[in-house]
């Protein structure tokens, strides 16, 4: 199988001193989904952020997709972010003013695609999320499923085969939260590779398949 | 539209407009108050320096002990023997008050059968029919202002002045004089030189003063010496100190206006970039979403560049055009006044020339739009080189 990503003796050490991961290796293959379990302040998120090159490691080497991404400057860390990761994030940080067709096409905008091709994109991603409906209703006005099915369409419109999730269902009740989990599966079915960052037992009893990764004060228990 | 960051600049404005109303609004209404001054002084300055140019090239009066008085007109016959001198003219002229409406005329007597030196009056003695006009020697021609005062004061088409002695002289409108020249022809009255004597009680061998022409400019420094020499009390004042005296008077109060509108706009760039501070800590986490959904920190940058173009773009040509329409189509009531507020007359009577200054137009855009794209940017610079996670907070 191949390797999607991968972490070698990783630490991260923030401005105030703060060790939030310590000397982490990690190997993620292609078409897996990853838990990152965890409480709060363990570190989990600042892996998702350092695989999602959102972020950069103090220590170690990240490797992505077959790029070593902790070496990559600025722009190329963007550009390799832009066209290779999606990120669903916590409360699915829509742009609340913005139309759900809006919301999904953002991620598009610095690639300069030609409309037809950008258009072509987001209907495939609406399609495949099942949000293609509720393509022109502002995201304020969605309700809490819409709202994930809008982040999801998001992530995958770059064509992303990663896919990470920040605490996705932080704020949904049960019901939606296995929505969320429904839809995920699906998007594993399609050949995603798919990381979760979660500390909501829901994902383990829903996803039992699931390699689940503990986080323990910034190291893999 | 191809999907670009221009265009989610405007989706953007178009979506989440509150945020930019009250800032284009501000700033319109800074841009049309600093236009309008512009445009009003440029245009006020066109006219003037217009009608100087009509002016003699040089007018001789006599002072005495700082007191302008009566010349005698034979001065004139030696002028025209100096080398170089033409359209050697006499005038007499004086404010004349009405002691019941406190309003006041400029009273100008020429003499309709000499060469003109000065241009506009030359055009409008060539424009009168002069038999009709001189078969009556008290007969006038009046500026807009004097005729419209006369309409609204029920005084008809006869104007009653008194001489020294007071005796009454009943002049007869004959015509008006036409508008574009109204500025200096707005509260003028011209009549033949020897009616205009005989109102100001001057003998016929006295005017008040001498105009000249020479058309030379490589002369007009020896000819005032050699007009002074012939009588010691003569003062000659050339157009061209007239003109830069005007041209000073300009250049010191564009100096002030300059340093006026700095510290106009000193103040809203305070104002705009404690406005902005609110606007992008709103926007703050969009900056965020947008950066992590893969959005790098040049391309915020230039969308709000794009977004902050379309909001100076607007402010600017809706509050020039405003500007624009408020001096010349609305005849820029209450700067004019301001501006103007010494004439005798309506001031409505007064038209301006169109004129557009393209140095003062770009200076204006420049010290508008350099501190507002960096009350904007810099901040959204800020925010765009945070983490994400940190921006979304």
């Amino acid at each position: 199988m191949r390797r999607v990503v991968f972490l070698q003796n990783v630490s991260k050490v923030f401005k105030d001193g703060t060790k939030a991961l310590d000397n982490i290796t990690l190997e993620i293959f292609e078409n897996e989904i990853v838990l990152l379990r965890g409480i709060s302040g363990s570190g989990k998120t600042t892996l998702l952020s350092l695989i999602g090159a959102l972020d950069r490691a103090t220590e170690g080497k990240v490797e992505v997709d077959g790029v070593v991404v902790s070496k990559l400057p600025q722009s190329a860390l963007e550009e390799f972010r832009r066209k290779n990761v999606g990120i669903i994030l916590q409360d699915f940080g829509l742009i609340e003013y913005l139309s759900v067709y809006e919301n999904v096409l953002a991620p598009l905008i610095p690639l300069n695609l030609n409309k037809k091709e950008a258009a072509k994109r987001v209907q495939e991603a609406l399609k495949k999320a099942n949000i293609s409906h509720k393509a022109q209703t502002k995201a304020a006005h969605l309700s809490g499923g819409e709202k994930q099915r809008c982040a999801i369409a998001r992530a995958v419109v770059n064509r992303a085969k990663l896919i990470l999730c920040d605490e996705p269902s932080a704020n949904l009740d049960r019901e939606n939260s296995k929505q969320f989990i429904s839809l995920l599966q699906e998007l594993h079915t399609k050949g995603h590779t798919i990381i979760v960052a979660t500390h909501d037992p829901i994902f383990e009893e829903l996803l039992p398949t699931a390699r689940k990764i503990h986080i323990t004060d910034g190291k893999i228990a | 539209m191809a999907p670009n960051r221009l265009y989610f600049a405007l989706l953007n404005l178009i979506r989440e407009p509150k945020g930019h109303i009250g800032i284009t609004i501000l700033s319109t209404i800074l841009i049309f108050f600093i236009s309008s001054i512009m445009l009003f002084s440029g245009a006020l300055q066109k006219t003037i320096l217009t009608a100087l140019n009509a002016q003699p090239d040089f007018v001789v009066q006599k002072v005495r002990g700082e007191f302008i008085v009566p010349i005698k007109k034979n001065i004139a016959d030696e002028i025209i023997e100096i080398a170089g001198t033409t359209n050697v003219s006499l005038r007499v002229w004086g404010r004349y008050k009405f002691s019941d409406t406190q309003k006041s005329i400029l009273i100008m007597g020429i003499d309709f059968l000499d060469e003109q030196s000065h241009d506009a009056l030359e055009k409008l003695v060539k424009s009168t029919d002069l038999n009709s006009f001189l078969a009556n020697r008290n007969q006038i021609i009046i500026g807009e202002g004097v005729a419209k005062w006369m309409q609204s004061s029920k005084r008809g088409d006869t104007l009653r002045l008194y001489t020294p002695k007071g005796r009454a002289v009943n002049l007869k409108v004959f015509q008006v004089i036409p508008k574009k020249l109204n500025l200096f022809a707005n509260d003028l009255v011209i009549m033949d030189i020897k009616t205009a004597q005989k109102i100001f009680g001057l003998k016929r061998r006295y005017v008040t003063d001498i105009t000249f022409d020479a058309p030379n400019e490589l002369e007009w420094d020896i000819i005032p010496i050699k007009v002074s020499s012939l009588d010691s009390d003569l003062r000659v004042i050339s157009k061209k100190e007239s003109r830069k005296a005007y041209q000073e008077m300009f250049d010191y109060k564009g100096g002030f206006f300059l340093l006026s509108f700095l510290m106009v706009a000193m103040s809203f760039v305070m104002l705009l970039y404690e406005r902005y501070s609110q606007v992008l800590s709103m926007q703050r986490k969009s900056i965020g979403i947008l950066k992590a959904i893969g959005w790098g920190t040049a391309d915020v940058l230039i969308m709000k560049f794009y977004e902050t173009s379309i909001v100076v773009f607007v402010s600017f040509v809706v509050g020039f055009l405003l500007a624009w329409a408020y001096v010349f189509i609305f005849d820029a009531p209450i700067i004019k006044e301001i501006f103007l507020a010494n004439g005798n007359f309506e001031l409505s009577y007064i038209k301006l020339y169109s004129s557009i200054d393209w140095f003062s137009i770009t200076t204006i855009f420049l010290l508008f739009a350099i501190p507002f794209f960096m009350a904007v940017l810099i901040p959204v610079w800020k925010i765009a080189t945070t983490p994400p996670k940190e921006a979304m907070r």
